[in-house]
């Protein structure tokens, strides 16, 4: 800082010291004091931070102020506040919602424009093929390790949010935006215009994300396939096990007595309930035999 | 008796296997083939 820069700024601080406005609130509640002091941060928002006494010495001089939230003067509503103003009402604030309160309100926000936008139809993407080698990739990937036991769980346990419910899968479109992480502009730009930052970000999401929301139709479109092969092969297991699955899952057994016919011998045995509740796969051990037969 | 018993140790069964599943003497689930054997609890 240069000598002339300096004492600009010694003389600004001791005309600010003169003649500066009281920009500190204090309050108790219980045994405890609370200071609240504003900071300017632009012309549109103030921080506010808090010193708690937990008795009535209103500031000690060793002690920190701590970051309490965001004034928006457009609205007058606090913002991102914290513990020490959690009861914003009790002091005459009006609470504008917690940082991941707008965080989520942003991202059901964007993912109902979207899934608007798409409006189930693949037509409405700007793309019909991926070319991207990441996608290309998770797609392969997908196909290998995953298809098949999704539309296995869809057979067996059903989803009504995707649409399967156990007697067919229709593909719904749902979009996976999630929001970065709030920076501080970001965060002050959506306070001050959620509408227009709503709007904006779900622009970019569809002019960037189209092979993303393709592939998700493309992954459906695998769910569905192997979803059919499943239902038109009474010998696959699934049928089976759904029906064991929805008999014991509808009744309050603990244990329940398995009769079984293996290698020609007829056997009757005790075992925990839980395990018919779910998917074997292609087996059922004796791990779970109940302690008495065992 | 047990699966062990019969058939040695480590002895799994797979759902084709099942005959019946039954809680308090009532069937929850059984098969053709376990609707046709006499009483099996």
């Amino acid at each position: 800082m240069t000598q002339e820069k300096a004492s600009k700024t010694q003389q600004s601080f001791k005309e600010w010291l003169v003649g500066a406005e009281c920009s500190t609130f204090q309050y108790r509640r219980g045994n405890d004091r609370y200071t609240i002091i504003l900071v300017r941060k632009n012309a549109d928002f103030d921080y506010l931070y808090c010193q708690r006494q937990y008795n009535d010495d209103g500031i000690r001089r060793g002690d920190q102020f701590n970051y309490e939230g965001i004034y928006c003067k457009r609205d007058g509503k606090v913002y991102d506040w914290r513990y020490n103003v959690r009861d914003l009402g009790d002091i005459g604030a009006e609470n504008g919602g917690g940082s991941q309160t707008l965080y989520n309100r942003l991202e059901e926000a964007i993912r109902g424009a979207v899934e608007t936008d798409i409006g189930n139809d693949r037509r409405n993407l700007r793309v019909n093929e991926i070319s991207d080698a990441r996608w290309l990739e998770r797609l392969a990937h997908f196909s290998k390790y995953t298809a098949l036991d999704r539309a296995r769980s869809l057979f067996l346990f059903g989803d009504e949010e995707s649409g399967g419910n156990g007697d067919g899968y229709a593909f719904i479109f749902k979009c996976s935006y999630s929001p970065e992480e709030w920076t501080e502009d970001s965060l002050l730009a959506y306070i001050l215009d959620p509408a227009g930052y709503t709007s904006a970000e779900t622009a970019d999401y569809m002019e960037n994300h189209q092979e993303e929301m393709l592939v998700a139709f493309l992954e459906g479109d695998m769910i569905a396939a192997e979803y059919a092969a499943l239902l038109a092969n009474p010998r696959n297991n699934a049928h089976i096990i759904k029906r064991i699955i929805q008999a014991v899952t509808a009744s309050p057994a603990k244990t329940v007595n398995v009769a079984i016919l293996k290698n020609g011998v007829e056997l009757t045995l005790k075992a925990g309930a839980d395990q018919f509740r779910a998917d074997c796969n292609d087996r059922y051990n004796n791990w779970n035999m109940a302690p008495a037969d065992v | 008796m047990t699966l062990e018993d019969v058939f040695g140790r480590g002895t799994n069964y797979v759902p084709e296997d099942i005959l019946s599943v039954t809680y308090r003497r009532a069937a929850l689930y059984e098969t053709q083939e376990g609707a046709e054997q006499e009483d099996t609890i």
